[in-house]
């Protein structure tokens, strides 16, 4: 009996021990890497200090450009890689690997003049086949189908030219060819280890890759024969500190240099030490509440859905989900995005007209759902959220929180629910990689369209917004798709969160980005 | 000693002597400050619990969301302050020990019971009853229960019902085998052979000679295994397996506050103090227990 007493006693330490460590984490494995200069939080003078510990909470799935498809990885892929044309922190695009390109003119052929004199990290130096066989990766690859969707072919005119030539002509073609899923490999790299190249990657960009030891840090050192000359952080280091709250604590004892998406209940501290750096950005992705719009409860009723869009309010969820540190998403697009419809309206916050409309719809006593959410972070805030406002109004929510991938399978792939909660990113700011795949009929279901829209006219302005070449018509197109959205409550746009950096005050060049890249070779040390 | 032996001998204790019998066990439990200090703790928080209703509401203070109010400091209008969601923290740290308190309870009775069976079946029959049941306890007890639990809520899923199926479960085995050696040192007793004599049934030699004379251990254990359990539905409600997030629950209003440590440590201390003071609370009653019940601790 002394020996269950002890259980007890036992399984509150653990559960101490395991808060404990989630802060402690961090100070066992940041320190010591690559005779870095322990810098401390004193924010000491860092006299000729090369390097950069960055904090990242997952891992990349790999380190091939061909084989990239989330934030997290392009984010780290960017440093080691350059493509055709290149995208600034401030988001414009500007001549790469290429010196210069032109259309012909239905705009469906790009002829690319290729810089001279650039060289992979192996020291070969680039060619335009390497250009063709890089495309020709990229476009057999199924990872990067949400950027390459328009291309058809990359082709060799000669030794300093290449011709891309498109399905159709593309409004955003240019920021698909910055993406990292168009960057320019070693041929000669991957031919010679074709499975090995994720972990022991070729490119021409500003860093090099060194060393990866799994679960703990990934190792650049700074390319000195760069195009744009070499950078002057000669050592990057991605530190993988999963837990948010023991990355900041990191950061705050200078174990590492900088910490990429932090967490909004952490902002005003971080803000107010003066030993820090903080810079935030509208993210490009928002979260939502998605109906599955063809089959289940949902879908045969179009009032219950437009019921579920009065009784959201978009403030609360923005308070209590992020601490305010967000925007409120009215429309399917969020804000950083071009297509954006400026001061568009959601659906109005009215549980009155809320409790009406599920009257009208057949449940003046109200109706159980359940609402499928992955728990993690903000998706598991927002879920809760909604299901309270959902309760004031007569309709009782049951929270089914899942793993990812269950979730994954279950809601995107399968279409297995009534109702769930999620977020969308556009890997390009540009409304089309947020729509277009996702409520185009010919994408309907399987991963892409899991809303299972399936409307005619909202078809017709999406081919619009991904073919029109003409600004303000694409702008209209979307503005038309977003009303179209809102009146038919396709879903319910909720809020977009802040992209949150932070990093050692003297570490300069710094900036938050909408899509969470972090161009390294602006960083210097002051 | 003379009160016992008077029972044993005559199988069937008259009541009054029953009683006087359970006085002395009484006392010796009064004379132990710390039991004592237990046992009101336990009262106050059944007080507390129990009537939660007339210190705040359920639906508007412990559940509803209210932006406006949220993450305020301990004060005048919230005694604990509120949480993220501007719920009152008071509220749900009360509402909350119904949740430990019930579950926990539950989760005693079906394991006290589905324990006692096998228990009292395997140390009664003996031989190869004994030897097939304890086995398959012994299975269980080789898994460490909190991860068993963890498995089964994992695989049900989360809810009340599924939650105290997983506590039970994983908490059957340690009373099967309580219960067993309880058993094992009364059925060789005089009192037992009597009843034998007699023509008693097994079942009713079970429950009615051997059980209560082998309560004392088994009530020891419930004591101490409810303080376990409190602990449990709070660690598996922390890490996301427990109940609903809305429902007020230590755990996962621990969880919950964990983000919000740095800065607003009360949200983390008031439910954390509550899971402290119940654990400790039934820790003491239950060594208090053991203490008086333990005829060779009687001076």
């Amino acid at each position: 009996m002394k020996n269950t007493r002890w259980r007890g006693g036992f399984l509150s330490i653990l559960m101490a021990f395991a808060m404990l460590l989630a802060f402690a984490g961090c100070s066992s494995s940041g320190g010591g890497s690559d005779g870095k200069n322990a810098s401390t939080a004193g924010g000491a003078v860092s006299d000729g200090k090369e390097s950069v510990i960055l904090a990242i909470t997952g891992e990349p799935s790999s380190l091939d450009s061909a084989d990239a498809n989330d934030l997290n990885t392009f984010s780290i892929q960017c440093n080691l890689y350059d493509g055709l044309i290149r995208q600034e922190k401030d988001g414009s695009l500007v001549p790469g690997l290429a010196e210069s390109w032109s259309y012909n003119d239905d705009k469906t052929e790009i002829t690319f003049t290729l810089r001279q004199g650039v060289v992979f990290h192996n020291g070969d130096p680039m060619t335009a086949d390497d250009v063709v066989y890089s495309f020709e990766r990229a476009l057999a690859s199924s990872a990067t189908a949400r950027i390459t969707a328009s291309m058809e072919k990359m082709e060799k005119v000669d030794d300093s030219h290449v011709k891309l030539t498109l399905k159709y002509a593309y409004g955003p073609i240019e920021s698909c060819l910055a993406n990292v899923n168009c960057s320019i490999v070693s041929k000669a790299a991957v031919e010679a280890d074709a499975k090995g190249f994720a972990r022991n990657p070729v490119g021409t960009g500003p860093y090099k890759f060194s060393s990866w030891d799994s679960g703990s840090k990934i190792v650049f050192t700074a390319n000195e024969d760069y195009f744009r000359d070499a950078a002057a952080i000669k050592t990057l280091t991605y530190q993988l500190v999963t837990d948010t709250s023991a990355a900041l604590i990191a950061l705050e004892s200078g174990d590492v240099d900088m910490i990429v998406s932090t967490q909004a209940a952490d902002r005003e501290n971080i803000k107010n030490n003066s030993n820090l750096f903080y810079d935030e950005v509208s993210a490009s992705s928002f979260y939502f509440v998605a109906f599955n719009n063809t089959k289940g409860l949902f879908a045969e009723n179009p009032l219950l859905r437009q019921a579920v869009a009065h009784a959201i309010d978009r403030e609360a969820c923005l308070l209590g989900a992020v601490e305010g540190v967000g925007v409120e998403c009215p429309s399917p697009i969020p804000a950083p995005c071009f297509g954006c419809p400026e001061g568009f309206e959601g659906a109005a916050y009215d549980p009155d007209l809320a409790k009406q409309l599920l009257a009208e719809a057949g449940y003046p006593d109200g109706v159980t759902i359940t609402i499928k959410t992955m728990e993690s972070g903000v998706y598991a805030k927002v879920t809760e959220i909604v299901a309270e406002q959902l309760r004031q109004v007569g309709i009782t929510a049951n929270i089914e929180p899942m793993e990812r991938t269950a979730f994954l399978s279950d809601v995107y792939t399968n279409c297995e629910y009534e109702i769930c909660v999620n977020s969308y990113t556009a890997l390009n700011p540009d409304a089309d990689f947020i729509m277009y795949m996702r409520y185009h009929s010919d994408y309907l279901g399987g991963g892409n369209n899991f809303v299972m829209v399936n409307n005619p006219e909202l078809d017709g302005y999406l081919e619009t917004g991904r073919t029109s070449s003409d600004d303000a018509e694409r702008k209209t197109a979307y503005l038309n798709a977003c009303e179209l959205m809102k009146k038919e409550a396709v879903m319910v746009p909720i809020l977009s969160t802040m992209n949150g950096v932070a990093c050692q005050a003297n570490l300069k060049g710094v900036t938050a980005n909408t899509s969470q890249k972090q161009y390294v070779y602006d960083y210097y040390w002051e | 000693m003379e009160n016992t032996k008077t029972k044993e001998a005559g199988g069937m204790p008259a009541p009054t002597k029953k009683n006087s019998q359970l006085k002395t066990i009484g006392k010796r439990y009064l004379k132990n400050r710390l039991a004592v200090f237990g046992l009101v703790l336990f009262l106050v928080l059944i007080i507390l619990s129990l009537g939660a209703g007339l210190f705040a509401d359920y639906e508007a203070d412990a559940i509803t969301h209210n932006m406006q109010a949220r993450l305020q400091p301990p004060g005048a209008d919230h005694l604990f302050g509120t949480d993220r969601y501007g719920r009152d923290v008071f509220a749900r740290v009360l509402f909350g020990g119904r949740i430990s308190l019930l579950v926990g309870t539950l989760t005693i009775l079906i394991s006290l019971a589905g324990g006692s069976l096998i228990g009292a079946a395997a140390g009664y029959y003996g031989g190869k009853v004994d030897n097939i049941l304890m086995r398959i306890m012994d299975v269980f007890l080789a898994i460490p229960s909190i991860l068993l639990a963890i498995s089964i809520v994992a695989a049900l899923g989360n809810g009340m019902m599924n939650l105290m199926i997983a506590l039970s479960v994983s908490s059957v085995p340690r009373f099967a085998r309580i219960v067993r050696s309880s058993i094992l040192t009364v059925k060789g007793q005089d009192f037992v052979e009597a009843a034998r004599a007699y023509g008693c049934r097994n079942r009713k030699i079970i429950l009615y000679h051997i059980l209560p004379n082998a309560i004392g251990p088994i009530i020891v254990q419930a004591t101490l295994s409810m303080a376990n359990t409190i602990l449990m539905i709070s660690s598996l409600s922390f890490v996301g397996l427990g109940l609903p997030s809305s429902i007020p629950e230590w755990g996962s209003m621990l969880s919950e506050a964990k983000e919000f440590m740095r800065y607003d440590p009360y949200l983390i201390a008031f439910p954390g103090i509550a899971i402290v003071l119940a654990v400790m609370a039934f820790n003491l009653i239950g060594d208090g227990l053991r203490d008086a019940l333990d005829p060779k601790l009687r001076n």
